[in-house]
């Protein structure tokens, strides 16, 4: 009996996968933590025979070289990817048997040039199963703009092809395990089922019911949402063989270490809620909320090879913090400290961030303050405050000398999680913020003003 | 056990859909009913509760379970 186990990594949208035949294991894309992978086969007493990469991923560090050093299993990659060791090339049409698993390769360029799934059989020849990597998604696509400007029309016309192509030689019942989707930018659109077959995705994936190559190919190019800045670093890492992650914290700081590591220029993170940083914070360290989104927010702001000190409410935030940073090969952590065990209480440095609503916005008058959206292009579009001044979040640290200064800086966003992190990079930039902890969806247009407007 | 009209999963949306899904979702709904949402957004178990504050929908419960983050809301 073939099983296949989803490995989630939520924070970054992205799926890794075990099969097995219960003696057998072969593992897909696996994120850098490997102990997740590890406790999977050590817990059912497998053998891990392969290791099977669909792409040099762009959108995370791969655990998949480190995993084959550590278990001795063969290394799959396409046989024309550009990398730095040894591994066991595949091409379109070739098969990999071992034990009761067939897993058999199908060149899918789209997402990457060189992009593979791998069709999943028994050994009585029944595809189970399909790994589709960055091609297809729940009913989406991987996106195609991230290899290079001049190849994303080529790598367009190739994912739609390729898409078509599997769902031409899969039947209905074939599950589809896709890394991608579930939250990452690297699916072109948002995807929203948890699970699917070939015969769900012909009733919606994009690529199957374009009417035409042409129409498919302006959708998916017009609807392309800007990508975290860190990916331009993780093909290069992914290509020289990375090293696994290992989950150790490096000492605790003291206050005035925390202090030195600002003024050196370590970027400082404080993971905890916008209210406890609101409250207290030291002056220099920024509010980057213990979320989901930590490694796509961190990514697009702090300089890839950066050293980094967390500050969070307990070991446990900081440790989770480190892991989820790591898998996008951010790991210079210079330093840590759990906040309860501070006290930077009268401090010269100690700040307090106002906290406020946008019913408190509009008790202020448009010449005493500044307001800002750090929303995306497609929210800001949507409606905004009437008063904003518009820095998309990914903007922010080349745009900071754009804020007027002398006034205070009211922030928001969607549910206020970018803007408290904006509000703490402008006031470390001199400026005083304001973050506005409410909420502006898609399509709001807050403030008494718009309010007034829309009653008469 | 509050009885559920309707579940809403918005498992692997990242933010803010899971607030815009439930904010669509609840407008579909009528006074009393109790929308089920199902988030494996950790910035949820945030958002949720102060989202249903802020728009004076009752957050009834909350609950996590092995990695998703489960809340039931009423519509006001």
């Amino acid at each position: 009996m073939i099983e296949v186990v989803s490995i989630d990594t939520p924070s970054l949208g992205d799926r890794s996968y075990l099969t097995t035949d219960g003696e057998v294991a072969v593992v897909v894309d696996p994120q850098r933590d490997l102990d997740r992978v590890m406790r999977l086969v050590e817990e059912r007493q497998l053998r891990l025979s392969h290791v099977l990469e669909t792409h040099v991923h762009n959108d995370y560090v791969t655990g998949g070289f480190a995993l084959a050093q550590h278990t001795g299993a063969t290394y799959v990659l396409n046989a024309d990817d550009d990398v730095a060791f040894d591994h066991h090339g595949v091409t379109d049409g070739d098969e990999l048997r071992t034990g009761g698993l067939i897993l058999r390769v199908v060149h899918t360029p789209g997402h990457t040039p060189t992009h593979l799934s791998y069709a999943l059989h028994d050994v009585s020849g029944k595809a189970i199963g399909v790994f589709t990597g960055g091609s297809m998604l729940f009913g989406s696509i991987g996106r195609t703009d991230l290899v290079d400007a001049a190849m994303t029309e080529t790598l367009s016309r190739s994912q739609f092809r390729s898409v078509r192509r599997l769902a031409a030689i899969l039947p209905d019942e074939v599950e589809v395990h896709p890394t991608h989707g579930f939250g990452s930018h690297c699916a072109a659109t948002q995807t929203t089922r948890s699970a699917s077959t070939i015969g769900a995705e012909r009733t919606d994936n994009p690529a199957l019911v374009a009417d035409d190559e042409g129409t498919f190919i302006r959708a998916l190019l017009s609807g392309l949402h800007p990508y975290p800045t860190y990916y331009a670093h993780m093909a290069p890492f992914n290509r020289s063989g990375p090293r696994a992650f290992e989950p150790v914290l490096p000492a605790p700081l003291d206050v005035p270490a925390i202090v030195a590591a600002v003024r050196a220029g370590s970027w400082v993170l404080d993971l905890r809620d916008r209210r406890a940083y609101g409250n207290s914070h030291l002056l220099g360290t920024l509010n980057a909320e213990l979320r989901n989104d930590l490694p796509t927010y961190v990514g697009w702001l702090v300089p890839f090879d950066a050293a980094m000190v967390l500050l969070g409410d307990d070991r446990d935030d900081i440790a989770e913090a480190q892991r989820m940073l790591a898998r996008i090969g951010y790991e210079r952590l210079a330093g840590q400290a759990a906040v309860t065990e501070l006290d930077w209480d009268g401090h010269e440095l100690e700040r307090s961030l106002r906290v406020a609503r946008f019913a408190d916005l509009d008790d202020t008058a448009a010449d005493e303050r500044t307001v800002l959206d750090v929303r995306d292009e497609w929210e800001w579009d949507s409606g905004h405050h009437p008063d904003a001044f518009h820095v998309p979040f990914h903007q922010l640290a080349d745009r900071v000398g754009e804020i007027p200064p002398g006034r205070p800086v009211w922030v928001y966003c969607a549910t206020g999680a970018r803007a408290t992190l904006a509000a703490s990079v402008l006031e470390r930039a001199g400026h005083q913020g304001v973050l506005v902890d409410d909420f502006c969806l898609p399509g709001d247009v807050p403030g008494k003003a718009a309010a007034a407007a829309k009653a008469s | 056990m509050t009885a559920v009209t309707k579940t809403l999963d918005a498992s692997g949306l990242a933010c803010p859909m899971p607030i815009v899904r439930t904010r669509q979702a609840l407008d579909g709904l009528a006074t009393g009913d109790v929308l089920e949402l199902i988030s494996t957004d950790r910035g949820s178990w945030r958002d949720v509760p102060a989202w249903a504050e802020s728009t004076g929908n009752p957050l009834l419960e909350s609950r996590e379970e092995d990695g998703r983050f489960i809340f039931l809301i009423q519509k006001a």
